[in-house]
Order: C-alpha cells, then sequence, then structure tokens
C-alpha cells in the first residue's frame, strides 16, 4: 500500500534563495505528523507543493499514490489544505461558503449541507450562521476554514500553523479534532512553531532546516539522536543548529 | 544607541522635505505623497510624457495669451464662459467627493493617527488641504501653464491663477468634507462612502446630462427656452457682469474677484474646520472598528445545497456581486457616465447606428468591469487551486456569470431598440455578443486571479492589455455602428475589437 505522502529530491528555488533543496519525506496512512523548524526553512512551501498550490523545480510528490505533476485532480481529490492565514469570502455566510467548498469537491448537496450543519455545530459556529465572514475573529475564520477542510472528509489533511490565533479553549477543540480524524484513518501532516503541539501530538516529526529534513523519527528517536536536552525545545534547538553548522 | 554614522538610511524616490517632524507642513507632505502613490504613477516614461505635455501646454498657454482668448469669450460669449465655469467647478466638486471618501474613509491608517500626540484638529485640517490641492490637480495641468505664461505675454495678473486655483480647491474640499461627514452622520460609515461617491459622480456628470435637456424637449419648448436665453443675454446672471463670472474672472486674475474668492476659501475651510472637527474625530474613531456589512441579525430561511461545480460558482458569484454595494456602485456610475451619450443619440437627427454603438461600448465596458472583478477579486485562489477542479473551467464559469447582469442590463435596451429598427437592433445584438465574448476571453487569459478587488487599480495589472480592452470596446462599438449603416469599413472596427484578445493571447503565452 502506498503511503499517504511520498516525496522524493523536492527542490524549489525563488530567485537566488534556495527555499527547497532535494527535500526527502515519507508518511505513512494514517499517522499524525509534524514538520518543524526555524523561520524560512522550507515547510510552508513543502506544503503548498503537495497542494498544488507552488510548482516544484525538481523532484516528485505523490498523495495516496497519486503523482501531482501527472494527476493532479486525484490527488488533489483525497486532499485538504489549511493555509496559515486562509482566505474566505467576506460576503458569505458560513453555509454559504461550505456549500461552495462542498461544490468544488463534487459533493452530493443532500451529504453536505448535513456534514456542513455538523461541522459548524461542532466547532461552536452554530450560532454564526447567519453573519457574514467579514464579521468573523480571527479563531472563528480559522474554524470555519477547518470546517471547509473538513467537509469531504480527506485522506490527508495538510494544515500551516492551524492554531495561530486561536484562544486556548478552540486550540484545545481543534487537537481533538485532528486527533479524531487521524483516529478515523486520516492522515494529518501539519507544521507549527509551538512545540508543545508537536510533542504531545504527533507520532512523528521531522525537522526542517535549509530546505532539507534535518531529522526525523519519534520524540524518543530524536531525542535519541541529538544526544542531549529533556524537552522537544532542546532537541530541536540542538538539530537545527548542527544542521545550520555543517551548511 | 546612537545612529550609527554611515549606517542604513531611508532611501526613498519621494523623500519627505525637511518640515520638522510632527509639524502640520510635515503631515501635509506625507498626505500628498500618500495621494500621489494613490494615482500609481510611477513609471518612468508616464513622466516623460508628462514633462512632454506640460512643455506642449506652456506653448499653447502661451499661443492662447497673445490671442487673448479668455478675455474674447468673456466679451463675446458670456453664457459660454458661464457654462465652461460652472462645468470646471462640478467637476473639482467631483473629484473633492471621490478623494475625500479616501481619505477619511479608505486610508485605515486612524489606528496609527488616533492614538498619536498629533492635535486630530491638525489631521482634519491637513487633509482637507490635500483634499484641495489633489482635487485641482488635473485642472492645474490645462490651466496652470497658461498662467506661468501671463509674464512673457505682459500679463502678469494671469498668475492669479494660481490663489484662485488654490481657492476653488479649499472651497470644493469644504463642501465635500462636510456632506460627507454629514452623510456618515446620517447613514453611517459605509453606506455614507457609498453615498458620497454616487453624490460625487452625479454632481460631475449632472451638468452634462442637463445640457442635454433642451435637447431632447420638443421643437415648441425649444423656441420658449431660447427665447427667455436672448431675453436674459442682458440681465445680470447671464451677462457679462454675472457674479457667476467671479471664479472665470478671478481665474484671470482680476483683482477683487480673485480677493473674494480667496477670502471665500479662506472663510469656509476655516468655520468647516471649527465646527466639524467633532464629527471628523468621531468618524475616524469609529473608521477602523466599522464592521464590515453583517447580516443585520435577519433571519436567513434555510435552503437546500446545491450540487454541481457549475451551479455552486455560478451562485456564489452572483451572491457575492449582489453583496458587493461599491462594485454595484461603480457598475451603475459606468452606466450614468454613457447616458449623456445615449440622450445625445437620442435626438431625431442622430443616426440609428450611435444608440447602437453606444449600448455595445455600454455593454462592452460592464462587462469588463464585472469579470474582471470575478476574476481579480477572488478571494480564496488557494481554495480553487488546491480542489480538484481544472482552474481554467472555474475561471470560464467566473466569467460566464459575471456577463449575466450584463445581459440583464442590456436585454430591455435592446427590446426596446427592435422597437425602432428590427435590423439595427439584431445588429447590435450581435456586436454585444461579440464585445462580451471579447471581454470575457481577456480576463479568463489575462488577469491574474486572485490579484485585488480595487477597481482603481485594474489599469495597473496590466496596462497594455487594460488600454487594448478600452480600444476593442470602442472598436465594436464603431463596427456596430458602420455595420447598421451598411458600411464595408466594419472590417476595421471588427480587428480593433479583436485587438484585446490578441494582446491577451499574447500575453498569455508569454506568461506560460
Amino acid at each position: 500500500m502506498s503511503p499517504a505522502l511520498e516525496i522524493r529530491g523536492l527542490g524549489k528555488r525563488f530567485g537566488t534563495h534556495v527555499a527547497l533543496d532535494g527535500l526527502d519525506l515519507t508518511v505513512p496512512r494514517g499517522e499524525f505528523h509534524a514538520l518543524l523548524g526555524p523561520n524560512g526553512a522550507g515547510k510552508t512551501t513543502t506544503l503548498r507543493i503537495v497542494a498544488g498550490l507552488t510548482r516544484a523545480d525538481e523532484g516528485t510528490v505523490r498523495v495516496m499514490g497519486h503523482e501531482i505533476g501527472e494527476d493532479p485532480l486525484a490527488a488533489k481529490r483525497v486532499l485538504a489544505f489549511l493555509p496559515d492565514e486562509p482566505l474566505l469570502y467576506g460576503k458569505l455566510r458560513p453555509l454559504e461558503y461550505l456549500e461552495f467548498v462542498a461544490g468544488l469537491w463534487r459533493l452530493d448537496g443532500r451529504l453536505a449541507q448535513a456534514r456542513a450543519n455538523e461541522l459548524l455545530e461542532t466547532l461552536g459556529l452554530g450560532d454564526k450562521r447567519r453573519e457574514f465572514v467579514d464579521a468573523f475573529s480571527r479563531g472563528m475564520r480559522q474554524k470555519l476554514a477547518l470546517a471547509g477542510a473538513l467537509i469531504h472528509d480527506p485522506a490527508v489533511m495538510l494544515l500551516d500553523e492551524p492554531l495561530t490565533g486561536l484562544d486556548a479553549a478552540a486550540a484545545r477543540q481543534v487537537k481533538d479534532i485532528l486527533l479524531d480524524r487521524v483516529r478515523a484513518g486520516c492522515t494529518v501532516i501539519l507544521t507549527t512553531h509551538i512545540l508543545e503541539v508537536a510533542e504531545r501530538l504527533a507520532e512523528r516529526i521531522s525537522i526542517v532546516s535549509g530546505g532539507r529534513i534535518a531529522a526525523q523519527g519519534t520524540m524518543a528517536e530524536l531525542r535519541e539522536r541529538a544526544g542531549r536536552g529533556e524537552t522537544l525545545e532542546d532537541v530541536f534547538l540542538a538539530l537545527t543548529r548542527d544542521t545550520a553548522a555543517a551548511s | 544607541m546612537p545612529p550609527r554614522p554611515g549606517g542604513p538610511t531611508l532611501r526613498s524616490r519621494w523623500r519627505l522635505p525637511g518640515f520638522a517632524p510632527g509639524s502640520w507642513p510635515w503631515l501635509l507632505a506625507h498626505e500628498l505623497r500618500l495621494l500621489w502613490r494613490s494615482f500609481g504613477i510611477r513609471s518612468r516614461i508616464i513622466a516623460a510624457f508628462a514633462v512632454v505635455f506640460l512643455l506642449l501646454a506652456h506653448a499653447a498657454g502661451y499661443a492662447a495669451l497673445q490671442a487673448h482668448a479668455l478675455e474674447t469669450m468673456l466679451a463675446r460669449a458670456p453664457g459660454a464662459a458661464i457654462g465652461i465655469t460652472i462645468f470646471v467647478c462640478l467637476l473639482v466638486l467631483s473629484s473633492a467627493f471621490g478623494l475625500a471618501v479616501r481619505v477619511l474613509l479608505e486610508r485605515g491608517d486612524f489606528d496609527l493617527l488616533v492614538p498619536s500626540p498629533m492635535p486630530m484638529t491638525t489631521v482634519y485640517a491637513v487633509r482637507g488641504i490635500a483634499v484641495a490641492m489633489a482635487s485641482v490637480g488635473s485642472l492645474a495641468l490645462f490651466l496652470l501653464p497658461l498662467a506661468d505664461m501671463g509674464p512673457f505675454a505682459g500679463q502678469w495678473r494671469k498668475l492669479g491663477a494660481w490663489p484662485a486655483l488654490g481657492a476653488l480647491g479649499l472651497v470644493c474640499a469644504s463642501i465635500a468634507l462636510a456632506v460627507l461627514l454629514l452623510l456618515v452622520r446620517w447613514l453611517g460609515l459605509r453606506r455614507a462612502r457609498v453615498a458620497a461617491q454616487v453624490l460625487g459622480a452625479v454632481v460631475g456628470v449632472g451638468f452634462v446630462l442637463a445640457m442635454q435637456v433642451p435637447g431632447l424637449l420638443s421643437a415648441t419648448s425649444q423656441a420658449h427656452l431660447q427665447a427667455w436665453g436672448a431675453a436674459q443675454a442682458g440681465s445680470s446672471w447671464l451677462g457679462s457682469g454675472s457674479p457667476l463670472l467671479w471664479p472665470f474672472r478671478a481665474f484671470m486674475g482680476e483683482g477683487a474677484p480673485l480677493a473674494a474668492m480667496v477670502a471665500v476659501a479662506i472663510a469656509s475651510f476655516v468655520v468647516l474646520v471649527r465646527t466639524t472637527h467633532g464629527a471628523f474625530l468621531r468618524a475616524a474613531q469609529e473608521a477602523p472598528q466599522v464592521p464590515a456589512a453583517r447580516a443585520g441579525g435577519r433571519e436567513v430561511p434555510p435552503r437546500a445545497f446545491r450540487s454541481g461545480l457549475v451551479r455552486v460558482v455560478m451562485a456564489k458569484e452572483l451572491t457575492l456581486i449582489a453583496r458587493d454595494p461599491m462594485l454595484i456602485a461603480k457598475a451603475l456610475l459606468q452606466l450614468l457616465y454613457l447616458v449623456p451619450l445615449l440622450l445625445v443619440t437620442l435626438k431625431r437627427t442622430q443616426p440609428l447606428g450611435l444608440v447602437a454603438a453606444a449600448l455595445v461600448v455600454l455593454a462592452s465596458g460592464l462587462a469588463g468591469t464585472l469579470a474582471w472583478i470575478t476574476v481579480s477579486g477572488e478571494e480564496a485562489p488557494d481554495l480553487l487551486a488546491s480542489a480538484p477542479v481544472p482552474l481554467e473551467r472555474v475561471r470560464w464559469l467566473k466569467v460566464a456569470t459575471a456577463l449575466v447582469p450584463v445581459a440583464v442590463v442590456v436585454l430591455p435596451f435592446l427590446g426596446w431598440y427592435a422597437h425602432l429598427s428590427f435590423f439595427a437592433a439584431g445588429v447590435a445584438a450581435v456586436f454585444v455578443a461579440a464585445a462580451l465574448a471579447s471581454s470575457a476571453v481577456v480576463q479568463v487569459w489575462a488577469t491574474p486571479l486572485g490579484g485585488g478587488r480595487d477597481l482603481r487599480k485594474r489599469h495597473r495589472q496590466n496596462p497594455f492589455v487594460h488600454i487594448a480592452d478600452t480600444l476593442s470596446s470602442f472598436g465594436w462599438g464603431l463596427a456596430c455602428y458602420l455595420a447598421v449603416e451598411g458600411s464595408p469599413w466594419l472590417v476595421a472596427g471588427v480587428l480593433l475589437g479583436l485587438f484585446a484578445p490578441a494582446t491577451a493571447w499574447l500575453s498569455a503565452r508569454r506568461a506560460g
């Protein structure tokens, strides 16, 4: 069975800046995977390439066995991407937004409506149905975008800093939803700067530095590899410092 | 730590002059810089054109002064001079409305200014002066060359046009700001913005519209009107001594009118700032917090979700167009600007082909605006790009949806036109369809998805395609006119009409 995500030799340049330098990554199906790394390490670029938003200069990406360069629509059908600052339609109401997203993934109207209502209730947006998205707070927008990402029941979810701007209760709620999705067999890959989130949620962690995977493994494996420190923060700083020194 | 000598310095094409930071001239320089940049005129080529234009304008101004053109007009045709004076004043007032909306409601910098130690009265006054200066900017391009050449033609008094121009700007800025603040008080911030922009456009085009009314009257009414005009020619209001001509005389440098105009301008501005700075402060405090369009507590009736890409994309685009009051206002204004043209063509002396051509140009312009906003104004391009649908198909659907409101506007006109001439209406329908198709392919091929929703910036995203689109619009209109008249030269119009699609196609090919 093909892995949920398989990236080989991914390269991307923006002018003279090398964003990705032969990045390799394999994420098995049903795994909660965290991508960590300093600013500009290449995490967001990686996710955007996988989601089909940015074209890679070199390398291959397979999502559930579908090569995104050869069959992008098949890959997108099983994917959901949540950017760090989701752009929503300010003049649509939540249900109208979800109806549109469901239409893009060609969901049946009745099924989509039932899911949309359920998601709004689950995410605490049930009483906001009458309002335009323009009037939503940052956290509410993030939750609505998450509902949009979940409505077509994706097999692979890519989330770029999904907890940014959420209060403690909302962040907890989102974390619980993501864990539920993983338990249901979905693969979740997220980037985060909150190391505690990666430490507590992710089964495996990849540390991206200088456009490559500097280290990968479970928390215990990373700790062992770093050879020092107790917390993920210690391990992260040690590994990224080593990579920076090596390059 | 003191700044390091030789360290990084602020490099800018337009540095603020050396006024004391925090002083009102410093703030005025800042305001003018922002207004200048909001027009997007940065290209050196455009600047070079402006220099050439100013040189030519000064040469033309010198020739006009030698011929005593203004004095001749004042003596021989005071009615025309009054008409020009009113027209110019209304155009400046119209411009002031647009600028007032921009600096008061759209700039979005009050979060910075209100908590700063700068007195808000100073901020208000400086913004008013900036509006005044910017609103006469276009007029200055044509008028000041005349004034500048005055001393060379032995007419030093013509330099009086400089203070007269400033005074006109100040009066118009005072009126625009006062009306805008009143609208804010009556309608709230969001509605006031749309209302002020519509009002500004109506003021700008109103005089032209009014001038068309006599032509639509019956022959008897026209005769009555002419007789009344002849009787009034020697009166104090329409004769050469009319007070309505004082601005004209002030621009010519006549002492008393100039002094009166400057005095009225300063007095009106001082009164405005003193009486409405409180309202300005309230608007400034409210502006950053104004909620963008809430549903207003209205209960939304439950409705079944639609299925299928075509239906959801079209429904979403039409919903967003219908909920964008700024877009609707601007689209209606485009129609408004074409009304004088339609009125002219309604005169029985005009050939029917002109009406058809006007309709084609109108439909093309409206289609271009709406199609552009649906493609460029896409708020979630990442969502579309990551969805399992061909992006090209979504683009076509978006643009096709934008043409629906255009068809709704144009079809009644075509019906009325068919009542006059079935053949001409048929030809108009064909060329309206061609113009809409032209606008559609231009947006699909040459407009970036999610490039921005600000209509003012439309011409900046791809200026060559925008110019080609405008030319094509007139090309289809010309072709329509020539087709109705039965001229074989309609081929030239068709070729001009195809200019924009060809440019867009080349642009898309070059972009890969």
